[in-house]
């Protein structure tokens, strides 16, 4: 569930969550390196963004400038109604991100992890929120082994309860369908669902016409000549079109 | 960031580290006799060495022969070249390095989190001035032995010098990270290009000076020295109490970029692994593309095909082209210097291993993903062979060039090239044995040490490698201090570089796996196991 501890939750709800304006984004760094035209969008609390096109579009790229790991080439992105800026530990403390990573304290099991993260950010009382999350994800079985004893299927697991087991206004999610059972996708596609109607903002990059359709109320969709923000059926019929 | 970005809810950087720290404290259990042994096995294998070098020269009723009398070049000046290289790669590893970093997982998992950086990161800022002053330590001692030739004031000034100015270095590199704010983290540091620009200048310097041979150098560093260290000591107080009040404006993607790139930095530096520490080297300074691709015409089948991948990946690494010119000469300085034969030895195998670790960035990478090894549809063992060439392309033609040298000193040139030839193996052996070493284990019980607890086989995989080369060069050592090269110690000494050759290229049963497909393998076959005992119990 979202939560809006650290402060002002109708102030938050008056500001956009996300706002890009004419954002350039790439690897490089001049403009000649943009991996996709200027991106503008917009996304206010309670609301879900799905982020699609074909590989290569930039939609990670935009993910990790919106999360504040990558200097955007041009343009600006507003996250909680500030210029984006990780070393804010508010922001820190209200953006959950999930990307490709796959990193583990190596000695620190599953469940150790996600007691880590929950009392990294602030939260007293964390055992029973842990254990939820763990049965959530599916990783009761596992949860005193070590990430390196886990498949690929459950370390993305383990990233995704990360997420949900602290604090946050907004989930930043890269391609969170991957590498998950489809059982799992539909759980998790429900979970986010249920994230937004509670008044959370959720934005993902995904390849997943369902998740799009069940989750994103706009999805933003990304050529390498064109970006159009388009309805969520459009965003997934575009998926099932690549 | 403004005051209102504190919230006394969330916990201090400090207070992270200590809840991961009592979390992994939790599944200590090992036995301090693990670690005593590891480091037992290392100090084994180097008495070994030196009592086989003894045994075999008292045997043969020889004796220790002196080093050549008269040095080449100076040593004043010699000492300069060596300044030159260690401010190099002090700056060069710093600028790479961070300083200041946080690896893949601790950047995932505390970065992450609303706790404040700056005591998150106060260890490390601690622990920077230290490991700058250590370098400096070592760098001062051998410049000022080079420079002075015997304790005294002199020496010892100089080396109070370097160690400030070892500490300051590092945090003048730190200061510049903070200073970058939340800019860009692309493209080259002045630290790392300044940093590779005197290293690289070390061994130009020596050249010339050997050519020049100019007069000896003669500075009173005992008064001199004291007025350096004090106005150093005062810049490095003032960098240390700013960047302590300062580390809350890194930002984490510079944290990131030059700290973790997925945990190599301080992977290497928790777990002593020297091959992670060399993939972090490069991957900063790797450019993200290229003008155009290589033909790659020179690859005509599998084993081509990965000797010239290696031969590229070291033609495009410049910190790797350094590396070997400065192995080059550090394997000669003690002959430059007219030191004893026991010191040249030393140096010779310490700027082999040096100049051999620059070719093995083939080898390291495909132990880290197994599937550059399996991309070519031969055995597993021919694909280990393929990947020793490169190194035995350039440590041949190095160890050749180097005893050559050394027998041109000595008067015996035909006899040490010879002996070059047949050496040259046993270090490319040895790099190969380096880069395939097994990982420490963490799912062990973990061994309690001095800088918290420790994944058992640390030390042993500190030490593969290196071990190769010190054990399978006893022959030619023991030519070097006190035979001379005859035919017999040729043969000898061919005879141990294939064995140090069969050793290196053997691929173990379940090789090309990587460490994370291996851990993962045990621990599937302990669950099925445990889930038979269970059925059986039933």
């Amino acid at each position: 569930m979202p939560s809006s501890a650290k402060g002002g939750k109708a102030k938050k709800a008056a500001a956009a969550l996300l706002k890009a304006s004419s954002v350039s984004v790439g690897y490089g760094s001049t403009m000649a390196s943009a991996v996709c035209p200027p991106i503008s969008v917009t996304m206010s609390a309670g609301q879900g963004l799905a982020v699609v096109g074909a590989n290569g579009t930039g939609k990670s790229t935009f993910l990790r400038a919106a999360a504040g790991l990558l200097e955007v080439l041009g343009g600006s992105i507003d996250v909680l109604g500030v210029p984006v800026d990780e070393r804010s530990r508010r922001f820190r403390a209200e953006v959950a991100v999930v990307l490709d990573e796959d990193s583990y304290l190596p000695a620190l099991t599953v469940r150790e992890h996600l007691l880590l993260t929950a009392r990294g950010h602030g939260m007293k009382e964390v055992s029973a929120l842990v254990t939820e999350q763990v049965e959530a994800f599916g990783l009761t079985e596992r949860q005193n082994a070590l990430p390196t004893a886990l498949s690929s299927g459950q370390r993305r697991r383990l990233l995704l309860a990360a997420a949900f087991v602290r604090p946050r206004t907004l989930l930043v999610l890269d391609e969170p369908e991957q590498r998950l059972d489809s059982g799992m996708r539909d759980r998790l596609a429900a979970r986010l669902a249920a994230e937004r109607d509670a008044g959370g903002g959720v934005i993902m990059a995904t390849h997943d016409p369902v998740l799009v359709r069940e989750v994103a109320t706009k999805a933003l969709l990304l050529g390498e000549d064109s970006v159009r923000v388009v309805s969520p059926d459009e965003g997934a019929e575009a998926i099932e079109a690549l | 960031m403004t005051s209102t970005d504190i919230d006394e809810s969330w916990p201090s950087g400090r207070q992270l580290r200590t809840l991961t720290r009592a979390a992994t404290e939790a599944h200590t259990g090992g036995h301090m006799g693990e670690l005593v042994s590891e480091v037992y096995s290392v100090l084994f294998s180097g008495t070994i060495a030196v009592v086989m070098v003894l045994g075999a020269v008292q045997g043969l009723n020889a004796s220790i022969h002196p080093g050549p009398e008269q040095a080449t070049v100076d040593p004043s000046w010699l000492a300069l070249v060596v300044a030159l290289v260690v401010a190099g790669a002090v700056l060069g590893v710093a600028g790479r390095l961070g300083p200041v970093g946080m690896g893949g997982a601790h950047a995932l998992w505390w970065l992450t989190t609303p706790a404040d950086r700056r005591t998150l990161l106060r260890p490390r800022l601690v622990l920077l001035p230290v490991l700058g002053a250590l370098a400096g330590l070592v760098g001062g001692l051998l410049v000022g032995f080079l420079a002075f030739g015997s304790l005294g004031p002199d020496l010892l000034w100089l080396t109070v010098d370097f160690v400030v100015a070892g500490a300051a270095m590092i945090l003048a590199v730190a200061a510049g990270q903070v200073r970058a704010g939340a800019g860009s983290t692309k493209g080259m540091r002045p630290a790392v290009l300044v940093g590779d620009l005197l290293t690289a200048a070390g061994p130009v310097a020596a050249v010339a000076l050997v050519l020049i041979r100019p007069e000896p150098v003669d500075v009173d560093w005992a008064h001199l020295g004291p007025v350096v260290a004090g106005v150093v000591a005062v810049l490095l107080l003032g960098a240390l109490w700013w960047l302590d009040h300062s580390l809350e404006l890194i930002s984490g993607r510079e944290l990131r970029a030059r700290g973790s790139v997925a945990s190599y930095a301080s992977g290497a530096v928790t777990s002593m692994d020297t091959r992670e520490l060399g993939r972090a080297l490069n991957v900063n300074t790797t450019r993200d593309s290229r003008r155009r691709s290589a033909a790659m015409r020179g690859a005509r089948g599998p084993v081509t095909a990965i000797l010239v991948g290696d031969a590229t990946v070291l033609a495009r690494t410049p910190r790797h082209l350094i590396q070997i010119a400065v192995g080059f000469c550090v394997a000669l300085l003690g002959v430059a210097a007219g030191w004893s034969v026991v010191m040249n030895v030393i140096l010779l195998l310490a700027g082999g291993i040096l100049t051999a670790m620059a070719t093995g960035e083939g080898a390291r990478r495909a132990e880290m993903a197994p599937v550059l090894d399996r991309h070519f549809p031969i055995a597993g063992a021919d694909v280990r062979r393929a990947r020793v060439l490169l190194p035995l392309l350039v440590m041949v033609p190095w160890t050749v060039l180097v005893l050559g040298l050394w027998g041109w000193a000595h008067q015996a040139l035909l006899g040490y090239v010879l002996l070059g030839l047949v050496t040259g193996p046993v270090f490319a052996a040895g790099v190969l044995r380096a880069a395939y070493r097994k990982p420490p284990d963490w799912s062990k019980p973990l061994v309690p040490g001095p800088f918290g607890p420790m994944a058992p086989g640390v030390i042993a995989a500190f030490a593969r490698g290196p071990d190769i080369v010190v054990l399978c060069a006893v022959p030619m050592i023991v030519g070097v201090v006190a035979l001379g090269v005859s035919p017999i110690l040729l043969a000898v000494q061919l005879g141990t570089s294939l064995i140090a050759l069969a050793v290196a290229t053997r691929a173990p049963k379940g090789g090309g796996k990587g460490w994370m497909q291996r851990m993962s393998e045990q621990a599937e076959a302990q669950r099925e196991e445990m889930q038979r005992q269970r059925g059986g119990r039933r």
